[in-house]
This record gives C-alpha cells, structure tokens and sequence, in this order.
C-alpha cells in the first residue's frame, strides 16, 4: 500500500464515524491521518446535501475554503503549520465581515454591502489557519431568537433558537466543525442549548467585535458553539485578546485556557440559585439540570444554594438598553428605508424608539444592581467558583410559533427563550451553555455555567469535567445519514 | 409607514408626553422656548455622519 | 393598551420624524416595556449610582 493509500484509509476512517470534532481533527490532521483538503470537502458536500433540508448557510465559499485547505495541505507537506485551528472548517455568521463579500445581517436593508476587511475574528480565525465555510444565517440584524429560514436538525418542524440559529443549526448537522455567533440577550447559548450544542459567551471585552454588525454596543458579544467544551476552549483561545479597534475590547491578559483544561473541579464550588433561575422552568428541564448537578458533585464539586439579588430586574433593563442602542444604529435606516426591515424587526425599533432618554440612564444604573448582585454571590470567602442554571425554561418551539408554553401560559417566544441566558449579558459575565440531555420528544436541554469575569477558564473546566462524564454531545441528530 | 416626512403635531405636547410631564399653561411659553433650542440642538446632533460610530462610552464588566 | 395610548405612540414617534399610522404603533406597543419600566427605574435604590457605561478619555487606534 502507498503512503497516499494508506492516508486515504485512514481518512475514510476518521471521517466514517461523522465529523470529527474540532479537537480531534487538529489531532488528526497533525497525525497526518486526515488531509485539510478531504476534510473540507467532505464538509462541503455535506452542506450541498443537508442544507437544503436545514437553511443554515446563507452563502457558502467553496472556491476559497478548498484554496484555504490546499494552502494548509501545501503547508503541511513542508513541515510548516499554519496555526492551531490549520484546516478546521468554521463558519461565521452573517454579521461578521469577511472582505470581498457581502454582510446582509440578515436583512434587506444591507442589500448591496461588501465588506472592505476583515472583522477582527475573522482575521484571528485565518491567521489561526481556519478554514472560513461561508455565512450562516442570523435573526434579522440579531434582534430575535427565531433565525428564519433556518431548522433545528433534532426536529425540523422546531426553531434552532437565535439568533445565531445558523450557525448553530450548522454546527449540530456538522455542516462545519465550530461556528462563530453573537449574543446581545442570549443569541449564542440559546441556539446552542436548542441545538445540543456548546455555546460560549465570553466576558465582555474578551473577544473583539470590530467589524461584527452591532445591535447594541454595551450587551454584544461575539463567541463560538461547538461541539465539545475543548473545542470552544480551542477557539476562544485563537480569538480571544485586547483589540485597540475596538472600544468595548478590554486590555486583560489571555490565559492558556487548554493546558489546564483537564485539571478536574475537586472542590469547585458551584452555586445553585434558589431565586429566579429554576421558577418558571419546565419539568423536564429542572429534571435535568438538577441530574447535571448531581454528575458535577460525582466529580468533586460541592453545590451551595445561593440567592442572586437583583436578577429579576434584567428583562426590563435588557430590553430598555438593547431598543434605545438598536433605536440608534438604525436611526437612519429605520427613516429612509423603513419597508426594508420585517414588520418584527421594524416594531421593535419603533419600541425603541418611544424609550426616554432617563429610562435609558436608569436602566445602565440598575444595570449595577445586577452586576453587583452577581458579585455577591461570586467573590469573597463564601463566594462560589461558578453558577450553574437551566439555559433555557423550554425546548424548542415549533417553527413559525408566535408563542411557547412556560409555566402553563403562554408567551412571546422571545420572552420564553431569553429570561435565564440575558442576566450574564447584563453583568457582562461569562457563561456557558452545555447540553445536558433530551426531553421525551427528543429534544436538547441545556446547562448554563456563569461565572466571575474574565474566567473564562474555570467554566471551561467545568464543562469539560462534565462533558467526560457524560454522552450527549455525541449524539447526532436525525438527519437520515446512517 | 410613510415618507421621510413625519406629520407634525404641538411639539409641546409631544414633549410633555414623551417626558411623562405635565406642564402647567403659564409655564408654556417659557418651556417651549427652550424646547425649540433643544430640538435645534438634536436636528443638529441628528444631521452628522455618524455612520456605525459607537458612543464614546462602553461597558465595563470588570469589579475592580 | 387603550386607543389614547396608541394616539400618543403616533404623537410621539412623528415628534422623532417617524410617521406611522396607529397599527404600526399599537404593534411597537406591543413588545414595549418602557410605561412599566420607567416607573420600575424610579423605585429602585439607585441614588448614587453611576450608569454602567463609563466615558474613557484615553486615546486608541
């Protein structure tokens, strides 16, 4: 047998039990027992089969992912590494920019952008040696959880949430490896919870959001959803660090967030909130938040009930913060070019609009009731390392649903989808979604991890800790492959 | 929703509702005095290219 | 919300130079928090504290 057979052996091999994750096809691809270039396109014909039943791409670059891919190959065959994430496919949401192409934010009223450079997670992604798979589809201008077209592949009559559905939506049918989202209440973990996915939303300031469409300046974050808690530390730490172009970038040293990674959570004190967070939840979801926990204490961790003071204030404050900054951005457009935008879209910018000036104010100072809030509950001598809580109250709501059930009523699906994932945006904290089983009709439910800012690490731990005890990320859905 | 041009309606009352203020009758003349500087002041700040320029201000979620 | 409610939205949107008609402000209503938020914002104990957006005058790239 040839080198060349025997490397396509081993590819078939790799390849045949679904896509690796993002972990293991670093591993393979330095082992030289899978090629960059099989592996996109194996990505790539994947997307030309399972697309079409899920939506998730609104543009996919074929040309220039299998030339990112033979660079790498080329690379390879030199003895020459072009980064830690060489030859992994990623793709990005449709609201960063990638130069050369169009950024439409899902909507209309970007008809006609090119973007003249990169955005700064872009660029870090490439210099990384990733492979950019195309654009996923977003919420409009990411002011929703919804993320039409897109399906969610564990039922495709369901939402895959947003509003970065897309890439969520992307990343379960494995049509990349890891993709890239932004969460202004939630937009990020949400998809990620719906999906049975990992979704990070990185401390405010960690990850830079220079050339990221904006929906409000003081709650956007950019992050990723991948698979497995590794690959999310893997990515973060290709993305995280200070971006002078950026004003809301902090300049706080980035740790190695991947050698410790299997340090294990003996003595982790993990907080259990008695208020808020588990009072309108579904059964199912408590269910197994609280069976979540309990492989968490098998693991060496210790549960605190603790009381976060404050939090219920968030709904009010998010939305005040989020419509007057909304209202702002599209100020212009929302007049000239009013029809362009979804009548959903459109009314909340209306909303927004009708917001005073005092309440904005008021709602960036009882902002600090929340920020301290939290901090009550995770510094000092009785602090806890982390919080744990449902992601979301519910599973996936159908598609086209206006409303879902929570707590035997019914409500808006934003207000079903949001309540527990906005408090992190509003302390600016951390926070990671990792799923923790399915419901009877087979759908993904999901734990959420918060914790103190910029430790990022300590969640990642954790999650990780959790993800070797357990087996659902490596479920796949039902998309008819087998 | 129609063209560029919003109808127009007693800026005063706009103003009143829109601060949750009543303003009583013999204050009027003087508040609307200032309320049309003011909305100078905002068609001004209103007419700049801002583009997607971000406030000069940012969160910070750091405690110390 | 009742018609004067939706009468007022109208007033106060055309006030910003956005003219709608009273669907379109009775649907911004709709998802509206601000009538209950802003009377929240006056209960809170909040005297003395800062907004959470802090003006930084150092200069950047």
């Amino acid at each position: 047998m040839t080198a060349l057979q025997e490397t396509r052996l081993q590819e078939a091999s790799v390849l045949a039990a679904g896509l690796p994750t993002v972990t293991e096809a670093i591993e393979a691809i330095g082992a030289g027992a899978l090629s960059p270039v099989e592996l996109t396109e194996h990505v790539l014909a994947r997307i030309e089969r399972l697309d079409p039943l899920l939506d998730s791409y609104v543009d996919v670059f074929t040309e220039s992912a299998l030339a990112k891919a033979r660079s790498v190959q080329d690379a390879i065959a030199r003895g020459e590494s072009l980064g830690p994430l060489q030859g992994i496919p990623v793709g990005l949401k449709d609201l960063y920019d990638v130069a050369g192409t169009p950024t439409l934010a899902g909507s209309a009223v970007r008809a006609g952008h090119v973007a003249d450079t990169d955005s700064t997670v872009t660029r870090k992604l490439r210099a990384a040696g990733a492979v950019i798979t195309g654009k996923t589809v977003t919420h409009e201008f990411a002011y929703g959880v919804v993320s039409a077209p897109a399906r969610n592949p564990w039922d495709r009559e369901t939402i895959p949430g947003g509003s970065s559905g897309g890439s969520a939506s992307a990343v379960a049918a494995q049509l990349c490896l890891a993709a890239m989202g932004s969460d202004t209440g939630g937009s990020i973990r949400i998809p990620a919870g719906l999906c049975g996915l990992v979704g990070l939303k990185p401390t405010f300031g960690r990850v830079s959001k220079r050339g990221v469409a904006e929906l409000s300046w003081s709650l956007d974050h950019a992050g990723p959803i991948t698979r497995t808690v590794a690959d999310a530390a893997v990515l973060l730490q290709a993305i995280a660090g200070h971006d002078p172009g950026d004003r809301c970038s902090i300049d706080e040293p980035v740790p190695d967030y991947l050698t410790g990674l299997g340090a294990g959570i003996e003595g982790l004190r993990v907080g259990v909130p008695t208020n808020f967070f588990f009072d309108a939840v579904d059964p199912e979801v408590a269910d197994a938040v609280h069976a979540a926990l309990a492989v968490l204490v098998e693991a060496g961790a210790v549960l605190v009930d603790v009381t976060v003071p404050h939090v219920e204030l968030t709904a009010d404050l998010v939305s005040t913060i989020v419509g007057v900054e909304a209202a702002a951005i599209h100020q212009e457009h929302i007049r000239t070019v009013p029809e362009a935008y979804t009548a959903d879209t459109r009314m909340r910018l209306l909303a927004g609009e009708l917001i005073s000036g005092t309440s904005y104010v008021n709602a960036q100072r009882a902002r600090r009731l929340v920020v301290d809030g939290f901090r009550s509950v995770l510094s000092g001598l009785s602090g806890v390392d982390v919080i744990a809580t449902p992601t979301l109250p519910v599973t996936a709501p159908a598609f086209g649903a206006k409303t879902a059930q929570l707590g035997g009523a019914d409500v808006p699906v934003m207000a079903a989808l949001n309540p527990l994932t906005a408090p992190a945006n509003a302390a600016g904290l951390p926070a990671l979604a990792v799923p923790c089983g399915f419901s009877a009709a087979g759908l993904p439910l999901s734990l959420q991890l918060m914790g103190r800012p910029f430790d990022e690490a300590t969640l990642l731990v954790a999650g990780h800790a959790y993800q070797r005890r357990t087996d659902w990320h490596t479920r796949r859905p039902p998309l008819g492959e087998n | 929703m129609g063209d560029l041009v919003a109808r127009s309606f007693p800026p005063l009352d706009v103003a009143a509702l829109t601060a949750r203020l009543e303003i009583p009758e013999d204050r009027a003349e003087v508040v609307l005095g200032s309320l049309t500087s003011a909305y100078e002041v905002i068609d001004v700040l209103d007419s700049l290219p801002l583009g997607e320029t971000p406030p000069a201000t940012a969160f910070d979620a750091r405690w110390e | 919300m009742t018609d004067p409610d939706v009468q007022q939205a109208v007033r106060r949107l055309a006030a910003a130079g956005l003219d709608v008609d009273e669907q379109q402000a009775r649907e911004a209503l709709s998802v509206s928090r601000e009538p209950d938020a802003s009377k929240l914002y006056r209960t809170l104990p909040i005297d003395g504290i800062e907004p959470m957006i802090a003006f930084d005058p150092r200069w950047r790239a």
